[in-house]
């Protein structure tokens, strides 16, 4: 699709939308012209391709190698975890860290959660026992 | 520079600031009490389309009391609640609660709702609830508080005439936690072209996901093995079918914070695929913003991911997928999206179908993301491309109020070959007055569907959200008023 073409598709669907969305107080979207076989192929490519990737926070993407354990502290919360870490009771989980060491943490809290909380794997953060008001109502 | 197409997604953006839907109220203050969280499908039968909306239903009710410092629930207690409407929207009949049993004597809500796709006037409405064996544990069968420890279960409501009324269909648990029934979670329901109806929770005892199917619109759920094996998965599930060949495919997260997903055949799941795509996990929100403190928590929310299967051509060869992140630059909440390819879930990360991190100064944060495509029978023989359909809320510390996006979420090719994604605006409701309780609940979720024709129009999307344009009066632990449904997008 040359430039100019793109531009007018997209000033079309520009004009549709403000007309169904101001004009007539409609959520409504205009359809979209069938699409050629190369077309439809370029797009498939670019979600085949390899190089849109999201590169997650240390808040988002977390390495949890140790839940559990003989010595793994007791907690009856809902989405609690606990571990046994290096042979210590964590109030969270084994977490493997950049330089591979494995660490006791509750996501992005070190050394796991203090007591009176517990480490709650849904929301990822120390939560207050006995609370746990994630769920409806 | 920027492609065309964005910087003109951008001038639209700009012109639509002022354009909004006022929606209507489907519940309002003169039934008493609140409802929110809600789930909504079009059930279309013969010449009529009728559109069901189950939510969390705080209608007044005998079984369920409110101190001076605690809530209390009794047997009868149900929060499972749904209103239709036969004019797309326009107008509302409140159906009723659905009633629980003698062995299942609460029904606690959490909705998820579905028809059968071959014959919609049979809708599904899914609810967490508690059985008589969890209830009789309570002292004196009264449930003060937190319900999260007597929640053994669910159940599935049905409706033969699609979706006016409900009843009680069949109730679903494991043991493999808890002797008395373990704690369901979430729910979702969805259909093939065949009659299969599917529902799903997470086992929040075990962290796994149970996905049960009825054969047939009478069929019975019997639970399928578990389709994301022996991993911990945390969030609710989200099911979406392909249609054009009927695999049910599941979303969810683990605790690593990445959505897979797990594909059933119709005898099997293929092997779990995992996205590289990560969500913040039920994330709570501040006064100013940022991530809640146990204080000043003005909002808390649901799961932050949602999914959908479309078309470029003739066939369904795509899923779109858009998720919540936290943003180390300043700490508020965003959209982002990704698409995938349907054959092996090769996804890609599309920020620009999201709202953008934004910058150091950025205070305001978005929040439950949805994603639906829509395609009629005539598009897909025309070989149209199914249309994509966005929405997001966003919280503005500035004014402690609540706005409501939904757009065109697209992909072209330029000049150059160069792959372009935009999002264009298609309508907003902004500053909406916030009132949820003292826990930060105002619903943790809402919902997004295509409505499909209405009248002389061919692709219309509609919206359910929390409305407490009725004013904040009240908020308390347990509750606030007034909080009710609004549908926006007749």
């Amino acid at each position: 699709m040359n430039t100019s073409r793109l531009t007018a598709f997209a000033l079309v669907a520009i004009v549709l939308v403000l007309i169904a969305a101001c004009a007539s107080q409609v959520a409504s979207l205009p359809n979209e012209k069938p699409l050629s076989d190369r077309e439809i192929a370029a797009r498939q490519a670019v979600l085949a391709g390899a190089g849109r990737t999201m590169e997650p926070t240390s808040s988002e993407r977390f390495d949890i190698v140790v839940v559990g354990g003989s010595c793994a502290p007791k907690v009856t919360a809902k989405f609690a975890v606990s571990a046994c870490v290096a042979e210590k009771p964590c109030n969270g989980h084994g977490l493997r860290i950049a330089s591979g060491e494995v660490v006791c943490a509750c996501y992005e809290v070190r050394g796991g959660c203090d007591s009176g909380s517990f480490c709650n794997r849904r929301t990822r953060t120390c939560s207050k026992l006995p609370q746990d008001t994630y769920h409806a109502q | 520079m920027r492609p065309p197409s964005a910087l003109l997604a951008a001038v639209v953006s700009a012109w639509l600031s002022g354009c909004a839907m006022e929606p209507v109220a489907v519940t309002s203050k003169n039934g008493g009490g609140s409802q929110s969280e809600t789930a909504f499908s079009i059930n279309r039968h013969g010449d009529t389309a009728r559109v069901t909306i189950a939510y969390n239903d705080g209608t007044t009710q005998s079984a369920i009391t409110y101190t001076a410092t605690t809530r209390v629930a009794t047997a009868g207690a149900t929060h499972l609640g749904w209103s239709h409407s036969a004019d797309f929207g326009a107008n509302w009949t409140y159906g009723g609660r659905v009633q629980g049993n003698d062995d299942w004597p609460i029904l606690w809500g959490d909705p998820g709702i579905g028809h059968s796709v071959r014959d919609q006037r049979y809708v599904y409405i899914v609810s967490l609830a508690i059985p008589k064996a969890k209830l009789d544990t309570a002292p004196g069968g009264q449930i003060s508080g937190a319900v999260n420890a007597y929640i053994g279960g669910a159940c599935v409501a049905r409706s033969t005439d699609s979706g006016q009324t409900f009843s009680l269909y069949q109730c679903v648990q494991t043991k493999e936690f808890d002797s008395k029934g373990d704690f369901y979670d979430g729910g979702n329901v969805a259909s093939d072209g065949k009659g299969n109806i599917y529902a799903a929770w997470v086992n929040a005892d075990t962290n796994a996901i149970h996905v049960w199917r009825a054969v047939g619109e009478g069929g019975t759920f019997q639970k399928l093995a578990n389709p994301f094996g022996s991993r911990t998965m945390v969030s609710h599930a989200r099911l979406r079918v392909n249609l054009d060949n009927d695999d049910l495919f599941v979303m969810a997260m683990d605790d690593n914070g990445e959505l897979l997903i797990a594909r059933w055949n119709g005898s099997s799941w293929a092997a779990v695929r995992q996205t590289n795509m990560y969500a913040v996990g039920y994330p709570c929100i501040a006064s100013n913003g940022a991530n809640c403190t146990s204080a000043d928590t003005v909002l808390r929310t649901g799961p932050q991911f949602s999914f959908d299967i479309g078309a470029f051509g003739k066939t369904n060869d795509h899923i779109r997928m858009m998720f919540t992140r936290r943003s180390s630059v300043n700490g508020r909440l965003y959209i982002a999206g990704a698409g995938c390819n349907l054959d092996d879930q090769n996804c890609q990360y599309i920020p620009e179908w999201g709202t953008g991190e934004g910058g150091a100064d950025k205070v305001t944060s978005s929040y439950n993301p949805l994603v639906r495509a829509y395609r009629s029978a005539a598009m897909a023989n025309n070989g149209e491309p199914s249309l994509w359909m966005g929405s997001h809320a966003t919280y503005h510390p500035g004014s402690g109020r609540v706005g409501y996006g939904m757009g065109g979420v697209g992909m072209m090719e330029d000049a150059a070959n160069q792959d372009v994604f935009f999002y264009i605006p298609v309508f907003q409701l902004p500053n909406r007055i916030l009132c949820a309780d003292l826990r930060g609940y105002w619903g943790d979720y809402d919902d997004l569907q295509a409505l499909g024709p209405v009248g002389q129009r061919s692709n219309v999307f509609a919206r359910t959200f929390t409305d407490s344009s009725q004013g904040c009066d009240y908020r308390w632990q347990f509750t606030s008023q007034h909080v009710h449904v609004g549908f926006t997008g007749q």
